[in-house]
């Protein structure tokens, strides 16, 4: 597995780098604007570019520019968006129609090393990865009459770790459950919901947001 | 000079009688034509002297005298008694022909505008002499005759010199087909010129007089056309004559009487100005003095220049346009077809109304420098937020992760063979620093979000909302972007006003409306809370005001004990 970074900070860059290295991942280029990151993308072919939101010159939203034009023009390369400050609103405005493949992270994630070290092979394979801070946003929003309401604690964990883009392993992993227990879960949400069960960890996301987003 | 006008009307009336008496008895006029012609050259005399006594600074009167005084010469001519008969022939055509033509083209003031007026009416005084002198000089009597040839008896000229009836034919047929058609011809194009050119208060004055020239003129040409087919004079055409000829005088006068009317709307002037609103005493002069285009500049002695009454710079220039300066107070800028007299007068009558307007518009210009730095004071504000939220952005917060990140990269690098106090401390320096960085992002938020610069205000309003703990309804919210100091003020305001509800009003409820509407920009935000709040209650709201209002904005609130809570805020907005 191959990667990509661009950060402007060098120190962070370098951290990251390493962490990446530990964990098996080639870090084919590491740079600090938008502009290398292009140019590093089309020569390089990573699987995943780990791009800040924010670079020179502007310091406004370079990186999430860059990302979407890499989106386009190279489609099979996982973008990991790192960024300072995370709000709803613009997750879902970079996310689209199209969570395959895309993630979205506060900046200090790196700091838990194996939950990013995940994301970072889950957005690489083409899955999702949505910061707990948005999705507990997109949750937490109160609302009358809220089917959401409607979930147990443990169902809104499940729940909120599915928005996450967390496969049934990764759930069970982290919440120390059984497979069988987490199918449970997924599907009384499911139900609860009145959504369809999806047919694969994609399309389980992008239900999961879709909804959430509709009720935004 | 009242004397002589009274001399000059007097004298009109035996002169008159004496022209009636050689029209009917030598010219064998009938009575009814006799008393339309020497009407015609008393309603000259009579509107002249009017004129003359009424706008004594226009020759326009003097010269309308001088007209009708001509035409009373020239029935003179028609006198059997050859002494008599010589002059008044010799003068007889300087009435009609050039001292009208003159009269005509000096209205309103009198004096001829350009050179190539004046070359026509010296042409034609010269010509309107010349030819009937020339005429008497080769006189060939008993053949020469120049009217009612028809008749036995012929006058005779006293100083003929070298009678020839083939020059003096000849003499007679071009003054009369010739120099009269060319002259005709030449003044209405002058007419048409001037016409062309004038303002358009210009061409209402001069309309009327112009129309009777054009009369006049045209009966001219028509008459030598007439001469050129040999008809004699018809009866119709004669009366055309007399209609053309009396509506000059009466055309002047109707002018004359325009402008007597405007002295009469200075006069109502002053006891509209009494009642005249502030802001209005332009209106009431421009009313006063018939001219819709004319503008008031108050002259601010502190900045040596000149504004409008809402305190804006203006340039006062006198490119078609005439300007009257009132000394340290104002300028008139105006129609330059106005009687400057009269603007003199409306400005005098108005100079009260107009200093006080000048010391408002001097406010009003200081409260437009005031606003205007207050608006800016504001404006830098927001840009210091912005950078103090990127600095931290860019600067602490980013280090701050880097070097936890290093701390956390050690801990782990060194795994089991470190220490477990050591490894507790690491662990305990990133969770510190996890702390401090979220510390500084709340204080980025605060400062200024970043939320509100990447996204505009739709999504930093979703932003504040999933904050809140109490649940926030945004019921409509501008998905493109506004200008930045409007979409701070919106979003500070929403703020404050939802951090107070949930603050004091023990609400349950709050609702978020941030649209436009007319021309405005409008955020509202209401609670279903106990009320009671009040506008200059919290520094916190005072300081909203002053921001809101700092960009031409108002902001209120209404808090009825047991109604909960309205905050609006207005905000100047282009679409």
């Amino acid at each position: 597995m191959r990667a990509v970074i661009a950060d402007d900070s060098v120190l962070l860059r370098e951290g990251v780098a390493r962490v990446l290295a530990d964990a098996g991942i080639e870090v084919a280029a590491s740079v600090g604007d938008a502009d290398a990151l292009r140019r590093v993308v089309a020569t390089e072919k990573p699987d995943v570019a780990i791009v800040d939101v924010r670079m020179p010159p502007t310091q406004t939203d370079e990186g999430s520019r860059a990302a979407e034009a890499i989106r386009e023009r190279h489609p099979e390369v996982g973008i990991l968006m790192l960024s300072q400050v995370v709000e709803a609103h613009t997750a879902l405005r970079l996310f689209g129609e199209r969570p395959e493949g895309f993630g979205y992270l506060l900046k200090d994630r790196v700091l838990e090393i194996d939950d990013f070290v995940e994301a970072v092979k889950r957005v690489a394979r083409g899955g999702t990865a949505m910061d707990p801070q948005v999705v507990s946003q997109l949750v937490g929003k109160r609302r009358k009459d809220d089917p959401i309401d409607q979930l147990s604690p443990r169902e809104r964990e499940v729940l909120e770790l599915m928005a996450e883009g967390r496969s049934n392993a990764g759930i069970c992993a982290k919440l120390f459950l059984s497979s069988k227990t987490v199918e449970t879960h997924v599907s009384s949400i499911f139900s609860k919901l009145r959504l369809t069960q999806a047919p694969d960890d994609h399309r389980r996301v992008l239900a999961v947001l879709a909804y959430l987003r509709a009720e935004s | 000079m009242r004397t002589l006008r009274v001399a000059l009307a007097l004298a009109a009336i035996p002169f008159g009688v004496l022209g009636y008496h050689i029209l009917v008895h030598d010219l064998h006029s009938s009575p009814r034509n006799a008393v339309a012609s020497i009407v015609v050259a008393w309603t000259f005399v009579a509107a002249g002297l009017l004129a003359w006594s009424r706008r004594s600074e226009s020759r326009v009167g003097v010269l309308m005298t001088f007209v009708g005084y001509a035409l009373l010469e020239r029935k003179l001519q028609y006198s059997h008694d050859s002494l008599v008969f010589t002059p008044a022939f010799a003068f007889g055509e300087v009435g009609l022909g050039a001292a009208l033509a003159h009269a005509v083209l000096a209205y309103p003031s009198g004096r001829l505008s350009n050179r190539v007026e004046r070359w026509f009416v010296g042409a034609a005084y010269t010509a309107a002499v010349a030819f009937p002198v020339a005429m008497l000089s080769v006189w060939d009597y008993p053949s020469s005759c120049a009217y009612d040839c028809g008749r036995p008896f012929r006058q005779h000229s006293s100083i003929s010199v070298a009678p020839s009836q083939t020059v003096f034919h000849t003499l007679d047929n071009v003054f009369k087909i010739g120099v009269y058609g060319l002259f005709a011809v030449a003044f209405i194009a002058l007419i048409a010129w001037r016409l062309g050119h004038a303002t358009p208060r210009g061409r209402r004055l001069l309309a009327p007089l112009l129309l009777a020239g054009v009369v006049a003129g045209s009966r001219a040409v028509w008459g030598s056309i007439h001469e050129i087919g040999g008809a004699s004079t018809s009866d119709s055409f004669y009366w055309w004559q007399i209609a053309g000829q009396i509506a000059i005088p009466l055309a002047l006068l109707a002018g004359l009487l325009s402008a007597r009317l405007a002295r009469g709307g200075v006069a109502d002037l002053v006891v509209e100005l009494g009642r005249t609103p502030a802001g209005g005493v332009r209106d009431a002069l421009a009313r006063a003095l018939h001219d819709p285009t004319l503008q008031v500049a108050y002259w601010l002695p502190m900045r040596q220049s000149y504004v409008d009454e809402d305190g804006r710079p203006v340039e006062v220039s006198e490119e078609g346009r005439r300007v009257m300066k009132l000394e340290d107070i104002a300028a008139i800028v105006h129609d330059p077809e106005l009687d400057p007299d009269l603007v003199e007068a409306a400005g005098a009558a108005a100079r009260l109304a107009l200093h006080n307007e000048r010391l408002q518009a001097d406010v009003r210009a200081q409260l437009g420098k005031v606003q205007e730095s207050r608006r800016r004071i504001v404006t830098a504000g927001d840009e210091q937020r912005r950078r103090i939220e990127r600095d931290l952005h860019d600067g602490a917060q980013q280090r701050h992760v880097a070097l936890a990140l290093e701390l956390r990269l050690a801990q782990r690098e060194l795994g089991a063979e470190l220490d477990p106090e050591i490894d507790r401390i690491l662990a305990t320096a990133v969770d510190e620093l996890q702390v401090a960085v979220e510390e500084l992002r709340e204080l980025a938020r605060g400062v200024h979000p970043a939320v509100l610069t990447e996204e505009g205000l739709a999504g930093a309003l979703e932003s504040l909302a999933n904050r809140t703990p109490v649940p926030v309804e945004i019921v409509s919210a501008p998905e493109d972007r506004l200008p930045r100091e409007i979409e701070a003020a919106a979003y500070f305001v929403a703020c404050e006003a939802i951090a107070n509800a949930v603050k004091h009003s023990r609400a349950t409820g709050i609702r978020v409306i941030a649209q436009r509407r007319n021309g405005r920009f409008v955020i509202l935000v209401e609670d279903d809370g106990i009320g009671g709040a009040r506008e200059n209650g919290g520094s916190g709201l005072r300081g909203l005001v002053d921001r809101v209002e700092a960009h031409g904005g108002t902001l209120h609130v209404e808090s009825e004990p047991g109604h909960g809570t309205r905050v609006i805020g207005e905000l100047p907005c282009a679409q």
